[in-house]
């Protein structure tokens, strides 16, 4: 053996570990998913992450709160244990750890934050065609839009007040990307003059499309109608919800079924698809499809409030089903969400219809003193849902306020109101004896610890800018 | 030439010649050095030459030798020794020691091997036996308590489940802290144990400090274990060795701490509660009113018989759920096996099978392997090939709690009534074992969900390497290994469309079938050149060595929908969606693996006699995992070792028989702390909104990720007295882990909850201590006692600019405690006027609301800082004995099902409940533990207990029966052995078990106790 063989051999040693060390071959790319600089390329990729924003928003969270925190509901006999479903929420003894108060923060920003990362690049994004152009404008005015309506579910959630006050804390509005922001909470006047900003430069932008799957002007119409309705903001609300009732009308009586069988888009502004794909079907609020169990029934309150023979809506919200009864299970079950035989629990959210609007610009023409405007709004909707409904005169503001409340309490359940009407007007959580399932308390006062929904206790965790908490919490 | 060749000749036989002239007879015998048996079929060769012989049925031989020859003796299962006799010896009595006992004298550190002696690192030495004492599916549960400083942490009785293996505590906290583990030079994922069959492992090596795991560089943060299979030999005798071992035995449930509720227990307590809901209260005499569409009226006088009646028939029902959803489970195994080989070539050949009945109904493993293991050595070359297959199908319950890539996540458990084990915490004691499935009836769900479901991996795996070197000239090897690791996991869950669960899967109401095929394949590529030279006392090794470490995979399945019931368990019944059908099926598929690791390995020891070594390794890294700007890193380690013993000044001292000293320091570290391969790219992924295709973000990306490193200091010393009878290893080593991996705890306003960075500093340092001693040695009886323990302190000391770091719901990570410290809403006890619980706030006031902002770190953490295991074995004649006890201490778990038990509030009541709740507090005045019913249940400080233990984890018998002479013929050594697992725990633990890999205890499988008894036969 020669000392040039060991050389030699030792210069191939070398030279090899030198290719090895080669950079190229350690960036090693991922072929199932798409860098994020890939994303402004074209205004159809765009496209494709705007859709992304709608993929994983859960409003279901909304209709949770909204109607089992208040008296929609009762709470199934079944519905306990590791797999029960909001019973804390429902008894009014939850903790700012549960899922139930934690779902609605992360899923919201979750979507605002999508939208956040486009309204951030797009700009860059390539317009190659006046077409691209507008759609390119269209789809800012669109992100801009889901972000004001998320912003606005959660200050319903988790705002400090329930009355309007605008010196009282919001939620943070977050209009950047940044994983590291720690935002703090701002004033309810801050948050909205942010939001406002976002609506109307949403409004200068979207179209009048077509597609209601996605949100269009009449949404954002609708969402400003709802959150001057919120503020107190009277005019602002009977003049957005008017836009809105001028383009869209009520649905007919024999239509209006069909919309809680997605068969129909009358009265509908906004539509988010569900199919059998989706990881949360708004039916999953109220039933346990896979265990079989009912985790929530209507009330006997509500089922109460409903002239059952000519109320066209009783029968597309409630129904009554005896194989339940002999698992020991309550036979009145919510209707709306159930879905279909092999397709349970599945129906599309209906996220803003005219009827909100009718009922919303009553309110505002109601606290603007036009009581006979506010009527005859009341009574539109009213002869449109009850059949040989004769319209009626109201006595006073006051009883007209009930009547619009009671209205409301019918004509939207278990679309995520009652709880934020209750909230936004200060009034107590009542419930009947017969609806508690057992548990000690029927009413919730303004004044009590669980009336306020606590900020999520990951977020106190996380983010030490997030102070005040809510009231007691 | 020619002439050259006869002169050749003619020297070679006259120094022949010359041999003869003093050539004589020598005469022996050959046993066993414990046992004292006589060894019957040793082969016994004169060193250097072709002459040999083998003993008789007596162990006895004649020989002939010549000078200072020296004789060779080797035997299956034992050390070769050599013998030197005195000229003039007539008779020797040689002792062979068996070589399990005999191992540690060589240390394999994967690159290299060297004897003990010349070893610098931490290093512990396991004899393969202790992993097949009992019959257990995944090797590494049976490390437990053999190996100071070893943790394993069981997470499930499930046949065939890893555990959370950790090695001088826990140096990462999103990480991975299992240690690499390395088989044949190949680096194996810790997932697919259950494929592996121990029968074939030779040794098991644990690499603990920088000195013998730096050479691995940025797989090594947390240890490496290195296995290495067993090779053929080329008996003296020129046959081959058959072993045969075969195992049978039962499993069980183990000594656990079960207090449930019978029927008449369970009709008092629900007449505590006063809830109509239940009969206990609806049917009583005591109530009386019924409630009619939640309104509360009089009962009637037939009202009040029917409850009567309804009672009665309550309190014929008692079921014990245990017996209905536990079982005894069968385990058999069979292990055959033939070694043999020439001069050049040796081989080792193994089928093994192995089938175990999971004590939970539904579940199992059953395994089949194959192995082939060859080397030839011809002149320069020598070539090994190592291959390993095997097949796995294991069988588990539904809803465990389980991992994607196979098998049930480390933790194990699922808070799901679909799991029946929660099950079996959940049925009542009055519902009946034949009853129809329904809502709430946990018993006969999880009855209904056995007959109609199948969940069952198939694994494949295949771990080979094939290894070359060629003998430059005396001092230079070239060297180059490859090896891949193999393995591919067929997942089938399926649930009959005639099942109770199965009407009502969402898509289609008729049961699912889901196949899902994931694999993973490990390439590594290693090559070099190895330096070795001896003169005089000294030697020199060096290594320089180019590594490729590549993992590639796929994972994909489908789901499918509508299933025909004649048609159970195959995709067959799949009915194909359409639009109208609610059939449509759907496709899954998981990113796989797809990671490069490129290094360069320097390794160079220098030794001096047996007095001195010492060592330097450099490493440098490059890995895919990292971001470009940091891709690269070196890691590197020193150290030395000094035999007190071969110097000058102890040359009287006699009180040692070994003392040595080393110590070591060094950098390794750890690439992976993202779960996705590319987790510091800010990425998007396909996603469904409607009918259309979206894209989502889906990792928000770290351009400033980098290494986490570890610098681990070691001082060790190695001693003996009294001619090693009394020996031990002592180890004092100091472990700060940088740039930790943590998922730092974001904002949920920025959309996402957590982010994998590099922020901190966590600090293990502790004492290992190990002691061995020959209680009794003499001849016919040995009996020896062993001891290792480990204390380990775990500290934080940095975040980075973080606060603190929270894991789950239950732990917190913040500087000055230790990592996976508890942290809970404080309890104090339960108010006797109003029964409402007492909770401790932030600031230590009593108060009723349980706010989650009231929880502060407690003194309880999930790893144990103590831990360790002791071991006895007795040798008397014929007769062998041995066990093992383990122990851990200073461990606390979240209990949840303890805590389900214990609960009278509306969401738990429903749920089977513990005996002590007949203490519930009921009125003004009560002093109960237990809070009023109608008060929600939270964990609190109080469910975080202790999960110590004591286990006597093994016991082992064995008798050798004699051999007779006519039998010797075709048998050489028969061994029957029994033994059991698991015997008898000593814990404060509630529940089955307080063993597990992680912090909160859900319904895990319970571990059983195992007992088996089998024969290993020699031919």
């Amino acid at each position: 053996m020669t000392k040039r063989y060991l050389l030699h051999t030792l210069a191939a040693i070398g030279i090899s570990a030198g290719i090895s060390s080669c950079s190229r071959m350690l960036d090693v790319k991922p072929v199932d998913q798409v860098d994020e600089s890939k994303i402004f390329s074209s205004v159809q990729t765009l496209n494709k992450a705007v859709l992304g924003v709608y993929a994983d928003w859960q409003a279901e969270n909304t209709l949770r709160t909204g109607s089992v925190m208040a008296d929609e509901c009762s709470i199934g006999p079944k519905n306990a244990g590791v797999n029960g479903s909001a019973q804390n929420l429902f008894r009014w003894s939850y903790a700012a750890a549960d899922k139930e108060i934690t779902d609605p923060w992360v899923n919201a920003y979750q979507v605002i934050n999508r939208a956040n990362r486009l309204l951030e690049g797009i700009d860059k994004v390539p317009a190659t065609s006046q077409t691209d152009e507008k759609t390119k404008q269209h789809m800012k005015g669109e992100l801009l839009a889901i972000r004001a309506f998320e912003h606005f579910e959660l200050y319903r959630n988790y705002s400090y007040a329930g009355i309007y006050d605008a010196a009282t804390w919001a939620v943070p509005y977050v209009t950047v990307s940044n994983i590291d922001n720690k935002p703090g909470r701002p004033t309810a006047a801050d948050f909205f003059s942010e939001m406002n900003k976002d609506v109307t430069t949403a409004l200068t932008l979207i179209d009048d499309g077509k597609d209601i799957t996605r949100m269009q002007q009449n949404a954002v119409y609708a969402l400003r109608a709802r959150a001057a309705l919120y503020t107190r903001n009277w005019g602002v609300a009977a003049e957005s919800a008017g836009k809105v009732t001028d383009n869209v009308p009520l649905a007919a009586p024999e239509e209006f079924p069909k919309i809680w069988t997605d068969q129909s888009d009358a009265e509908v502004l906004f539509r988010l698809k569900r199919n059998s794909s989706s990881s949360l079907r708004p039916g999953d609020i109220w039933k346990n499809i896979s265990l079989g169990v009912v985790y929530f029934a209507p009330s006997r309150k509500l089922l109460n409030t409903y002239d059952k023979v000519n109320d066209i809506r009783y029968p597309c919200y409630f129904d009554y089903d005896e194989t339940l009864v002999s698992n020991g299970q309550p036979g009145d079950v919510i209707k709306k969400y159930a879905g279909a035989q092999g397709a349970e629990n599945l129906n599309d959210l209906k996220m803003f219809r005219v009827s909100e609007m009718y009922l919303i610009r009553a309110e505002a023409l109601l606290q603007q003193g036009d009581i006979a405007a506010a009527a005859t709004d009341l009574n539109t909707l009213r002869s449109k849902r009850i059949r040989n409904y004769v319209p009626q005169s109201f006595k006073d503001q006051q009883q007209l306020q009930q009547e619009i409340l009671l209205e409301r309490f019918r004509e939207l359940p278990f679309e995520g109101h009652r709880y934020y009407d209750l909230k936004r007007m200060g009034l107590p959580i009542e419930r009947n004896q017969e609806d508690t399932g057992g548990s000690d308390g029927t009413t919730l006062q303004p004044a009590d610890l669980y009336y306020y929904l606590p900020v999520p206790q990951a977020e106190i965790l996380a983010n030490p800018n997030l102070r005040p908490n809510n009231k007691g919490w | 030439m020619h002439m050259k060749s006869i002169i050749l000749f003619c020297t070679a036989l006259l120094y022949a010649l010359a041999d003869m002239a003093q050539e004589r007879v020598v005469k022996g015998t050959v046993t066993d050095s414990l046992t004292q048996q006589p060894l019957p079929g040793v082969s016994i060769k004169v060193a250097g030459t072709q002459k040999g012989t083998a003993t008789d049925a007596n162990g006895a031989f004649t020989i002939k030798i010549s000078g200072k020859e020296s004789l060779r003796l080797s035997y299956i299962g034992y050390d070769e020794t050599i013998v030197t006799p005195s000229p003039e010896q007539q008779t020797l009595h040689i002792m062979l020691s068996s070589a399990a006992r005999a191992l540690s004298s060589v240390v394999i550190t994967g690159y290299t091997q060297q004897s003990k002696s010349r070893t610098i690192g931490a290093v512990t030495s396991l004899p393969a036996a202790v992993v097949t004492q009992a019959p257990v599916g995944s090797f590494d549960v049976m490390l437990q308590g053999r190996a100071p400083g070893l943790y394993v942490g069981t997470p499930t009785g499930q046949p065939g489940e890893a555990g959370r293996v950790s090695i001088r505590g826990l140096g990462s906290i999103n990480g991975d802290v299992n240690p690499l583990y390395v088989v044949d030079g190949v680096p194996v994922s810790n997932n697919s144990f259950a494929a592996l069959n121990p029968d074939d492992f030779e040794t098991i090596s644990v690499l603990k400090d920088a000195a013998a795991t730096a050479q691995y560089g940025s797989r090594a943060a947390n240890g490496v274990i290195v296995i290495t299979t067993k090779k053929g030999k080329a008996w003296e005798d020129g046959k081959v060795r058959v072993n045969y071992r075969n195992q049978f035995g039962v499993s069980m449930l183990n000594s656990s701490k079960w207090d449930m509720m019978n029927t008449n227990e369970r009709l008092q307590f629900e007449e505590i509660l006063k809830d109509p809901g239940m009969p206990g209260w609806a049917y009583s005499r005591n109530n009386p009113e019924k409630m009619v569409n939640g309104i509360a009226i009089p009962k009637t006088d037939a009202d009040y018989q029917y409850g009567d009646r309804y009672l009665d028939s309550l309190r014929n029902i008692n079921t014990d759920w245990r017996k209905y959803l536990l079982r005894n489970g069968r385990i058999q195994s069979h292990a055959l096996n033939v070694s043999g080989g020439s001069e050049h070539t040796t081989f080792y050949l193994s089928a093994g099978y192995f089938n175990q009945e999971g004590i939970a109904l539904n579940s199992g493993m059953e395994r089949y392997s194959l192995r082939a293991n060859i080397q030839n050595r011809s002149g320069r070359f020598k070539s090994t090939l190592n291959m390993g297959i095997s097949t796995a199908a294991v069988k588990y319950i539904p809803d465990e709690g389980v991992a994607a890539e196979g098998g049930a996540a480390v933790g194990g458990g699922g808070i799901t009534e679909k799991n029946p084990i929660a099950a079996l915490y959940y049925a009542l004691p009055y519902e009946s074992p034949y009853g129809k499935p329904g809502p709430g009836r946990y018993g006969a769900n999880a009855l209904d969900a056995y007959a109609n479901t199948l969940l069952k991996d198939n694994q494949i795996k295949g771990v080979m390497s094939f290894k070359e070197t060629a003998q430059l000239n005396n001092e230079f090897q070239l060297t180059g290994t490859v090896g891949m690791d193999f393995q591919q996991t067929t997942r089938t869950d399926y649930l009959s469309p005639d099942s109770w669960y199965g009407q009502m899967v969402p898509n289609g109401n008729q049961g699912y079938y889901k196949k899902n095929l994931a694999s993973r394949l490990g390439l590594v590529s290693t090559g070099g050149l190895r330096y070795n030279k001896q003169w005089g006392k000294h030697e020199i090794e060096a290594n320089l060595l180019a590594e490729i470490n590549k993992i590639t995979g796929s994972n994909f399945g489908f789901t499918g929908f509508g299933l025909t019931a004649e048609l159970p368990k195959t995709p067959a019944g799949i009915t194909p969606g359409t639009g109208d059908n609610n059939f449509i099926p759907t496709i899954d598929y998981k990113i796989p693996p797809n990671r490069l690791l490129i290094s360069q390995i320097a390794l160079f020891r220098y030794s001096n006699g047996d007095r001195y070594t010492i060592s330097a390794s450099l490493r440098r890294d490059g890995s895919s995992q990292v971001p470009a700007i940091n891709r690269y890193k070196f890691f590197y380690a020193i150290g030395g070792s000094w035999n007190l013993l071969a110097e000058q000044f102890m040359q009287d001292v006699h009180t040692f028989s070994t003392l040595r000293l080393r110590a070591s320091y060094g950098l390794t570290g750890n690439a992976g702390g993202f779960a996705s391969d590319y987790g510091f790219r800010t990425l998007y992924g396909a996603a469904l909104y409607g009918g259309s295709k979206a894209l989502t973000p889906q990792t928000p990306g770290n351009p400033f990720y980098n290494w986490e490193t570890n610098r681990i200091s070691d001082i060790g010393l190695e001693f003996g007295f009294f001619h090693n009878r009394l020996r031990g290893e002592i180890d004092v080593y100091n472990r700060v882990t940088n740039g930790l991996f943590i998922n730092r705890n974001l904002s949920l306003t920025t959309g996402f909850s957590t982010i994998a960075s590099n922020a901190g500093k966590v600090r293990n340092r502790g004492i290992e201590l190990m002691l061995e001693g020959d209680i009794i040695k003499q001849k016919g009886l040995t009996f020896t006692l062993g001891l290792n323990i480990a204390y380990n302190q775990n500290r934080i000391l940095s975040l980075g600019d973080e606060q603190q770091i929270f894991a789950d719901e239950a732990t917190i990570n913040k500087p000055g405690l230790p990592l996976g410290t508890f942290r809970a809403v404080r309890w104090k006890g339960v108010d006797p006027q109003t029964g409402a619980p007492v909770y401790l706030d932030k600031n230590g006031n009593e108060t009723n609301t349980y706010n989650a902002d009231d929880a502060v770190p407690l003194k309880a953490k999930y790893d144990p800082p103590l831990i360790g295991g002791a071991t006895a074995s007795l040798r008397y004649k014929r007769f062998e004995l041995s066990m093992l006890v383990s122990f851990i201490h200073g461990m606390s778990r979240l209990n949840y099902p303890d805590m389900y038990a214990h609960s009278g509030d509306p969401n738990y009541r429903y749920y089977s409940q513990s005996r002590d709740m007949l203490s519930i507090w009921q009125k003004p005045g009560d002093i109960s533990k237990y809070p009023g019913a109608q008060y929600a249940t939270y964990f609190t400080s109080r469910d975080i207990t202790s999960a110590d233990y004591i286990k006597l984890r093994n016991v082992t018998v064995g008798y050798n029966i004699p051999v007779t002479k006519g039998m010797s013929r075709h048998v050489r050594q028969i061994k029957v052995f029994a033994t059991g697992q698991n015997l008898l725990s000593i814990m404060k633990w509630r529940g089955f078990d307080p063993e597990d890999a992680n912090d909160i205890a859900q319904y895990e499988y319970p571990m059983p106790r195992t007992i088996s008894g089998g024969i290993n036969v020699t031919f």
